[in-house]
């Protein structure tokens, strides 16, 4: 038995509890879920207070429908499915207010001089913005592909659209985040250590 | 294949969602295509940087999922008692009512027992004055008692 296997039977088991009204088992969810979705929402938002209050309600949805809940799809999939709802509403209505997001989190970095630090969190600021500048749905689609590493068919799953149309969301934004970030002067030069099938 | 095909699963193949046979014709492509092969490389290295934005630390949000649950009548409500913390109250209460219910049952043995006996006597007394070939059923019909 996988370790993918075996987390989606302990899922699948805590769902059920959950759907039952165990609330321990609602605990369990929570603590599991709340830091891939916070991560996921504050990626598609940008703001942490209200990405945190998103994650929240993206909880209570999913405590209101588990008792609903049918194993059509993984119980990683139907909360980020639930969590991105609410993100690409909310990245919607900012994006029609035409809002210009400078509240880009602080995202901690894992280096050791306050140089390299300094170097991690501009990297990791102008990164956020350009996400920023990405369509809701196309930002969904980076987030979930890159940062999440989720396959083309469960980020279809999450943004209810076929596999064809994330890879043109993906299409799309790569080659506007290439036209972003190589006007700041970045080119990706950054060394290739995490790539997946590159040439 | 030309370079306007391979270009439209470049980003599947960069992600690793491209079928072999279709992998290795963009292979062959990028053998002979050093455009192709330069840009192939750019979108690698732009999605690796992507990469190298760190995670953001996540908040514990179950305290303010809790309490939103329980601004909302009949969604937690249903099952507040199984929280860990009232498993004290639920219990005490479950001996109370138990010890309430079973005075009561006790309570109600004695009347029953009285009852009993006054019924009794008026059975005897109704089977001790019946007519000669009365059937007891017909008796216990009269009274309320059916068998």
């Amino acid at each position: 038995m996988t370790e993918r296997t075996t987390t989606a039977e302990q899922d699948a088991d805590i769902i059920r509890r959950t759907g039952a009204g165990d609330y321990v088992a609602f605990r369990a969810l929570v603590e599991r879920y709340q830091g891939p979705l916070y991560t996921f929402v504050l990626r598609m938002v940008l703001r942490p207070p209200v990405a945190e209050e998103l994650v929240q309600e993206a909880f209570v949805r999913a405590f209101r429908a588990a008792p609903r809940y049918k194993p059509t799809a993984s119980v990683s999939t139907w909360l980020f499915h639930i969590a991105a709802r609410l993100a690409m509403n909310e990245a919607a209505r900012a994006h029609h207010r035409h809002e210009v997001t400078r509240d880009v989190p602080d995202f901690p970095a894992e280096t050791r001089s306050p140089l390299e630090e300094f170097e991690q969190k501009e990297l990791s600021r102008i990164i956020e913005e350009a996400l920023a500048q990405l369509p809701p749905q196309q930002r969904a689609a980076v987030v979930l592909a890159r940062f999440e590493e989720m396959p083309y068919r469960e980020v279809g799953k999450v943004l209810d659209v076929s596999e064809g149309a994330v890879d043109g969301l993906l299409q799309r934004a790569r080659q506007t985040l290439a036209r972003i970030l190589g006007s700041a002067g970045f080119h990706g030069d950054a060394g290739s250590t995490e790539k997946r099938g590159a040439p | 294949m030309r370079c306007r095909a391979a270009r439209r699963m470049m980003s599947r193949y960069l992600d690793g969602e491209l079928p072999e046979t279709r992998r290795s014709s963009v292979d062959q492509h990028l053998g002979c295509c050093p455009e192709c092969r330069s840009e192939f490389a750019a979108q690698d290295r732009l999605w690796n940087l992507l990469g190298k934005a760190a995670p953001a630390p996540s908040p514990d949000v179950f305290a303010a999922v809790e309490a939103r649950l329980s601004e909302r009548p009949g969604l937690l409500s249903a099952f507040s008692w199984l929280r860990p913390r009232h498993f004290g109250y639920a219990a005490a209460a479950a001996i109370l009512v138990g010890l309430a219910i079973l005075s009561g049952v006790w309570a109600g043995t004695e009347r029953y027992s009285a009852n009993a006996g006054e019924k009794d006597g008026t059975f005897a007394e109704l089977t001790t004055n019946a007519p000669p070939g009365m059937e007891i059923a017909s008796i216990l019909e009269e009274i309320g008692e059916r068998p």
